[in-house]
């Protein structure tokens, strides 16, 4: 049988393992997890206190986007800040997109943060710790589960007239958590090294369906992990620019539908990423921008402002064979860790990088100074999150791990 | 009991199929093969001479000595550890990997090349790229001065 080390562990295979130190590097820290989420709470009680302008009329308030399906990575342009999307489906009244923003700005006036902002879409409260919460007010229009519209309303913009746009955030939430079932092995060991680096004890030992409440289970599927390398790299690509960038929701629903359970880390990049890129290309090759709807509410579009331009989708196309192919480089040639270093820090950023490759070393360390290492029979160190899985893995070469003491002499040139 | 050149030679062939005898003479062998402890293949060759049953063993000259053919070590100038951290130097200028410390018992002729040297070269090799990528030796280590 093939030697398939992502299917033993998730940490198994060396650029795996990489990579999985990346994601664990980009995720909102468990502290802030908690945190948005008492947040957004106390949001939708200020937003409905006695005597705001929508007192009684917020008939729900629900994380939607990267928070509602566990992809918050940080924000374009930083390794610290984050940006929580919240729905606010308001009752009563219709007095037009316009409106519906007006009375969430004013429902949200006094709020105390650092900064309000009024966006063409949402309102977005500014937290003194980098936490960016966006509040997007919404209408019902339809007995399906909130099925309904978004307010767009640029102020001034009269090339831009306010209109409301159809959405349906909570269904496509529901359809992307059913493609993408928690993955046991690979949450429980991710989710250890996500906590022992915020300083936190995690119940290695608990059922991954009955976590403590003081350490929920953040990371749950390759699937959606692949997606925040993916949102990162398109981060880093867009870095330095100021306009539209490929929307999240697009890249979050390829996922879902490249979604295959028990594939490795870095297959599963490969495979979002060639998603992408293949659809970009078949939208160019027939003339057309590329049109992702909403697989729970076909009139919703996740292209409606992303790519507007042959040239603008084309060029990400690009970027994302790029990753392809450099990962299945990694993967079927010969690359030292000093070289993929390299290569990484253009993909996923320097410092972020440079931080992971030094965790996977001193982990890789850590495990040989302790003997829990085996070894392949193609002469491969194999260093997985449960040393106790050695035991059980047939495919190994016939060798224990045993102590050693690497010597020699210091020669300085 | 030191292990014979036969017994060596028979355990590698079993356990590290993928390494070529290169050759043998009288109870000194060499193998050739390849190692891919990440996502570098590298090729090395060991060489080892088994001792006689009546020599007196000195583990630090016996070791069996493990050079690294393909891709070559990069140096580093100016690091604490070295240039190559935890290597002997030949005294035609070639490089072998010190893997053991010849006076903690870790290893002796009674001992399978190919349940130590190779192992222990991919354990080796594992940590050299990690200090090549961080500067970092994680690995255990120890350095001999020369005096």
């Amino acid at each position: 049988m093939a030697w398939s080390p992502a299917s033993i562990d998730p940490f198994a295979d060396p650029l795996d393992a990489v990579l999985a130190e990346i994601a664990i590097n980009i995720q909102l820290p468990p502290g802030l997890h908690a945190k948005a989420i008492d947040r957004y709470e106390a949001v939708r009680r200020y937003i409905e206190r006695p005597g705001s302008p929508l007192a009684g009329r917020v008939a729900c308030f629900y994380p939607q986007g990267s928070m509602r399906i566990d992809a918050t990575i940080s924000t374009r342009g930083t390794d610290d800040e984050y940006d929580i999307d919240i729905v606010a489906e308001i009752d009563g009244r219709d007095d037009g997109p316009e409106a519906l923003l007006d009375d969430l700005e004013a429902a949200l006036a006094g709020y105390p943060v650092g900064k309000i902002v009024r966006q063409t879409r949402c309102i977005t409260l500014y937290y003194a710790d980098g936490m960016h919460l966006d509040v997007t007010p919404a209408r019902r229009t339809a007995p399906k589960e909130k099925q309904g519209v978004i307010a767009h309303a640029k102020k001034g913009a009269n090339a831009d007239p306010p209109r409301y746009v159809a959405m349906n955030a909570f269904a496509f939430g529901d359809w992307y958590s059913a493609r993408t079932p928690v993955e046991e092995r690979f949450a429980k060991a991710l989710n250890r090294r996500l906590y022992e680096q915020a300083g936190i004890a995690f119940a290695a030992d608990a059922d991954v369906h009955d976590v403590p409440d003081q350490t929920p289970l953040i990371i749950k599927s390759v699937t959606t992990v692949a997606l925040q390398l993916l949102k990162r790299h398109r981060n880093i690509l867009y870095a330095n620019e100021t306009g539209r960038l490929p929307p999240s929701i697009l890249l979050s629903c390829h996922a879902g539908h490249a979604a295959q359970p028990g594939m490795g880390l870095a297959d599963m990049v490969i495979r979002q990423a060639r998603w992408t890129a293949r659809a970009i290309d078949t939208a160019a090759q027939g003339g057309r921008l590329l049109s992702v709807p909403n697989p729970e509410y076909a009139a919703e579009l996740f292209t409606d402002r992303w790519p507007e331009t042959q040239s603008q989708q084309t060029v990400y196309s690009g970027r994302l064979h790029a990753l392809a192919r450099g990962l299945e480089a990694a993967q079927k040639g010969n690359v030292q860790l000093e070289d993929l270093q390299i290569w990484l820090r253009e993909q996923f950023g320097e410092r972020v990088v440079t931080l992971s490759v030094k965790a996977f070393n001193k982990r890789l360390g850590s495990h040989v100074k302790a003997g829990q290492q085996a070894y392949t029979r193609s002469g491969g160190l194999f260093t997985p999150s449960a040393p106790a899985i050695i035991g059980a893995v047939s495919s190994l070469a016939p060798v224990a791990a045993r102590a050693h003491t690497n010597m020699g002499e210091r020669r300085f040139k | 009991m030191s292990l014979s050149i036969n017994c060596q030679i028979e355990a590698m062939a079993k356990v590290w199929p993928a390494f070529r005898l290169l050759g043998r003479n009288g109870a000194l062998a060499a193998w050739r093969g390849p190692l891919r402890p990440l996502l570098q293949t590298y090729v090395v060759e060991i060489r080892y001479r088994a001792p006689l049953v009546v020599e007196r063993v000195n583990v630090r000259v016996l070791q069996p000595r493990v050079y690294v053919l393909a891709p070559a070590l990069r140096p580093r100038m100016g690091d604490a550890e070295g240039m190559l951290p935890h290597v002997y130097y030949d005294v035609d200028g070639g490089v072998f990997l010190c893997m053991l410390d010849p006076n903690a018992g870790e290893w002796s002729p009674s001992d399978l090349l190919a349940e130590t040297t190779v192992p222990w070269t991919i354990d080796w090799l594992a940590a050299y790229e990690g200090w090549r990528a961080t500067g970092a030796w994680t690995a255990s280590g120890r350095h001999m001065e020369r005096v």
